[in-house]
């Protein structure tokens, strides 16, 4: 007989893995990227 | 590169691996993928700006998760009603769309998880989704562990409640007197 609980437990997973296994959209890279750089240039560059 | 580089480059590091489960968490709370990658935009803003008071060598993921949840919960209440998915939208763009939200045959799973109240759908995914442990997961929803102990049982004594109806027959006799019950919620 299935077990319920874990049936559902590996059907949780599923569906959060689809998203998970998507590609981190552009934006959020961007954004990151953005913000680091506006972090350094206040900073004062750094070594360069 | 001194010590200051070493430990935004940590953090921004942390951060971009966080970013996967981060959206899943997001999606799960409001249903629409353009929304909630808008939610956790403003996280991430959010994050960096507190660079400063995250150590470091703690668990990153539990803050993020918190910061991204308090958010969202604030905004409900600026809104006064439930964000998830209000005009249906999201579930009408899945009809013509499904490849867009992921494969079908978890879509009666995906829809049975949409039926739980916010607070057991929430519990659930924290603790059998993204990886967190009852005490994590407490300490993001600010509650007691025991309040998201009981969460997570109702929410899966529902999930197989709703999922049973769907599968009439698939379950064995059993079904029929559980359909019976249909539409009642474990609150």
């Amino acid at each position: 007989m299935m077990d319920p609980d874990g049936d559902i437990a590996r059907k949780l997973r599923a569906v959060y893995r689809e998203v998970e296994s998507q590609e981190i959209p552009q934006q959020f890279l961007d954004l990151l990227e953005k913000l680091d750089a506006a972090e350094k240039s206040q900073k004062g560059g750094g070594n360069g | 590169m001194n010590h200051l580089d070493d430990d935004r480059s940590g953090f921004k590091r942390e951060l971009l691996a966080a970013l996967p489960g981060l959206r899943a968490f997001a999606l799960s709370l409001i249903g629409d993928p353009h929304n909630a990658d808008d939610l956790v935009q403003e996280t991430i803003m959010k994050a960096w700006a507190n660079q400063q008071s995250f150590d470091m060598g703690t668990n990153m993921k539990a803050w993020l998760f918190t910061i991204l949840r308090n958010d969202f919960y604030s905004r409900m209440r600026k809104r006064g009603r439930e964000v998830q998915d209000p005009d249906g939208t999201y579930t009408e763009r899945l009809a013509v769309h499904p490849e867009q939200y992921g494969s079908l045959d978890l879509q009666d799973f995906r829809n049975a998880l949409k039926q739980l109240p916010d607070d057991q759908r929430e519990a659930i995914i924290l603790v059998g989704a993204s990886g967190f442990s009852y005490e994590e997961a407490a300490e993001i929803c600010d509650c007691a562990i025991g309040t998201i102990k009981s969460r997570v049982s109702r929410a899966r004594t529902n999930l197989q409640a709703l999922l049973q109806i769907e599968h009439e027959g698939e379950y064995g006799p059993d079904a029929h007197s559980i359909a019976q019950v249909t539409g009642t919620i474990v609150k």
